[in-house]
């Protein structure tokens, strides 16, 4: 069952970096629509890692986002900020039972309507972060929240989407 | 000792916060503000090999020799053209009896690309090896791309027109006023024109040069074309707006230029300026 899930997480971080990095970075349908799945990696990571050791895993995951982007840093600080209030949103989508023992964070277990409100928080917290770092001032306030906005709905689609192409059932 | 423990386990996670954050930045404002030689940018071996490997199945078999051909011929007609302009129309400069060629042209393919963030860049398939340095021109057939960034020895990267901390020195082919070419921001096809006073007569349409003043691209090379040009009552400047020559989400060949006297240029107008002071 451990091993299971050390694969799963493996897996699925080698996954959705490959789609980042040659599907989604890719996109060129408008300047205001930049879709990043990434920030799944983090939220779904094994539920009890260290905050520590998440926030280095999400650093690196970063690191390898901006590289290819060439955007150093960027995406690093915005994902070790998702990985560092990750607990908080957890606590507050907590099922009424606790999570029960549920490491992984993708199980069907938890319901398609938990998993849509965690990671659209999760996501959305993420994208605010990145592309305020990435105006890096706040004087292009509506263009920077039309980005904000459009990537976010477009990310959130593609989290959908994989969501019902990779469901992890076989692992419960 | 338990108290400190739960004490110790409260605040590691927000300090491991605040250190990766402050490496996140140094990272940030180091790429963006200085010229530095950084491993971790898309001219890496690692990253370039996997986007030159898939662009390489976009090139259709024998299509790719066939291009290199062309574009091989168009660098050397480049070349031609590039040091016969300057030449001919600075009779001065070809009265110092420059041997040889000033400009040399190096063609390079694009092989990765980004076209919608703040910061864009291209991912070109040349590098250290075939002479290609930080700070040199990088044009393409219609028109200014950009300047390369970084280097790797068989990779580099373009900062391109449009990334949010591009400044390009332009001038008007109408009435010779010098300006700056800026990316607005938004739209990948479009730039801003800065810095041409108010009390010049701005045709729509006009077309929009490099300005020769810097030591990176040569005089002459087309930007763009004025779409727009707006007025606001008390300022002292235009609002411009100029549709770049190139179109950054199909560009695939580009040539790289050197200008080969920079070093002396350069140095010159450092002893210059530091006999005034």
């Amino acid at each position: 069952m451990k091993d299971n899930l050390f694969i799963l997480n493996v897996v699925r971080f080698l996954g959705l970096l490959f789609l980042q990095l040659f599907v989604l970075n890719e996109i060129e349908l408008h300047n205001f629509i930049n879709p990043y799945i990434y920030p799944l990696i983090i939220l779904l990571f094994a539920r009890t890692t260290k905050p520590w050791l998440l926030m280095l895993l999400a650093f690196f995951t970063g690191i390898i986002v901006d590289a290819n982007v060439n955007t150093l840093g960027m995406h690093a600080s915005a994902a070790v900020f998702l990985a560092f209030i990750r607990p908080a949103i957890l606590q507050f989508f907590q099922p009424r039972l606790g999570y029960n023992e549920i490491e992984d964070l993708g199980s069907p277990k938890l319901g398609f309507q938990w998993f849509v409100a965690y990671t659209s928080i999760g996501v959305l917290a993420h994208h605010i972060f990145y592309f305020i770092i990435e105006a890096w001032d706040f004087t292009f306030f509506i263009s920077i929240s039309m980005r904000i906005l459009c990537s976010f709905l477009v990310s959130m689609l593609m989290i959908i989407i994989y969501k019902f192409t990779f469901a992890t059932k076989r692992i419960n | 000792m338990h108290t400190l423990l739960q004490f110790l386990s409260r605040i590691i996670p927000f300090f491991t916060f605040l250190f990766l954050e402050l490496v996140c930045f140094i990272l940030i404002i180091n790429h963006h503000h200085y010229q530095r030689v950084s491993y971790l940018h898309s001219a890496n071996i690692v990253n370039a090999f996997f986007d030159n490997s898939l662009s390489g199945i976009g090139g259709y078999f024998q299509l790719s020799t066939e291009n290199e051909q062309l574009v091989n011929h168009n660098k050397s007609l480049l070349q031609a053209v590039l040091n016969n302009k300057v030449d001919t129309v600075n009779v001065e400069e070809s009265n110092t009896l420059v041997l040889g060629l000033k400009y040399e042209v190096e063609s390079a393919r694009v092989i990765n690309k980004t076209v919608n963030k703040q910061y864009n860049y291209l991912t070109i398939n040349k590098g250290s090896k075939d002479g290609i340095k930080p700070e040199m021109g990088v044009i393409a057939e219609n028109g200014v791309v950009g300047i390369i960034k970084n280097v790797s020895s068989n990779f580099a990267t373009v900062m391109t027109l449009i990334h949010k901390e591009s400044l390009i020195s332009a001038v008007m082919k109408s009435t010779n006023n010098f300006g700056s070419i800026q990316w607005n921001g938004v739209d990948a096809r479009f730039g801003k024109l800065k810095d041409i006073p108010a009390y010049v007569n701005v045709p729509i349409g006009d077309s929009i040069f490099t300005s020769g003043q810097s030591s990176i691209f040569p005089d002459k090379i087309f930007i763009g074309t004025i779409t727009n040009a707006i007025k606001e009552e008390g300022d002292s400047f235009y609002d411009i707006e100029v549709e770049f020559a190139t179109n950054f989400s199909t560009l695939k060949n580009i040539y790289v230029i050197n200008y080969k006297l920079k070093e002396e240029q350069l140095k010159l107008e450092n002893e210059t300026l530091e006999g005034v002071q």
